[in-house]
């Protein structure tokens, strides 16, 4: 496997030309299941949210939605040749709460591409991105910025 | 954990009370489905494998989630996270021991804004520091 499917010129190329480009739109609503299985997918054991009825006692949304939404595999449309990768870091600076039914418009931007060679696995790209998340009244609630380890 | 700290109870370089967790492959499942983060190395044992790993690995995103309401549970409903940074610097296995632990670095009062300033992280079960976090929470008091 080592040695296989290295990223080429033409890999890098690629992303180079999306940087400072929005590679991923989305709109969202938050629903009462999707909170749910959020908060037993953290902590099963002890279900610290249960019984709270975030819609009907209008309780702010935990922020770990958005931690959540910034997970590797959730930026559609990112068509990128995704080989092996790894999360480097994540910040978020947190706005306006969030409450169930919210609608979420989700813009993410590719803001800058690092390389580094390594014998052992090639081309080794550092991917940052740049996502903002704005509710139905185009109140910022979170922007989140990045890095992704590809190699 | 479900604490109740007021903005004057908090001392700097407190420590938090750690928590140690096992998260297993169904967790794993779990966090996969709710985050949409399918990549196989976080639930196929053959496909983590063949990538150099001995087993499929937790994601990153749910450490960060982890961490982050380990100090809200801490701190109590109160205090309202603004800021959260946290960086990977190594790999958790599923089914072994994952502790979190934290401290409290900085409090200060800017204006009317009470704030408090956490560095938590996870450690391994061989006491390596896997994920590191810097949390910054605002009283609305």
């Amino acid at each position: 496997m080592v040695g296989a499917n290295k990223y080429n010129e033409s890999d890098v190329s690629n992303f180079k030309k999306k940087i400072n480009s929005v590679i991923s739109t989305y709109e969202i609503r938050i629903d009462n299941s999707m909170v749910q299985r959020l908060l037993k997918a953290i902590n099963p054991e002890e279900d610290l949210q249960a019984g709270i009825d975030y819609e009907k006692q209008r309780i702010k949304i935990p922020d770990e939605l958005c931690m959540s939404m910034m997970a590797y595999g959730f930026i559609p449309g990112v068509t990128f040749p995704v080989r092996r990768g790894l999360d480097g870091w994540h910040e978020y600076n947190f706005y306006t709460p969030l409450y169930i039914n919210d609608i979420l418009t989700v813009n993410c931007k590719l803001t800058d591409i690092k390389e580094k060679n390594s014998e052992r696995y090639g081309t080794i790209l550092f991917l940052e991105f740049e996502t903002l998340i704005k509710n139905q009244i185009n109140a910022t609630v979170c922007v989140h910025k990045g890095a992704m380890i590809l190699y | 954990m479900k604490n109740k700290l007021l903005f004057c109870d908090v001392k700097i370089g407190e420590e938090m009370p750690r928590i140690a967790t096992y998260v297993k492959s169904r967790q794993l499942v779990m966090w996969a489905g709710a985050s949409e983060d399918y990549m196989e190395i976080h639930y196929d044992k053959d496909y983590a494998f063949a990538n150099g790993l001995k087993e499929p690995i937790v994601h990153g995103a749910l450490k960060t989630a982890m961490l982050s309401q380990y100090v809200k549970s801490w701190l109590g409903d109160s205090a309202i996270l603004k800021y959260f940074k946290c960086k990977y610097i190594g790999i958790d296995y599923v089914n072994t021991k994952i502790t979190l632990k934290g401290e409290v670095k900085r409090k200060f009062i800017n204006g009317d804004k009470h704030i408090i300033e956490c560095q938590v992280w996870t450690e391994s079960e061989l006491g390596e520091v896997t994920t590191t976090a810097i949390a910054r929470l605002e009283y609305s008091q």
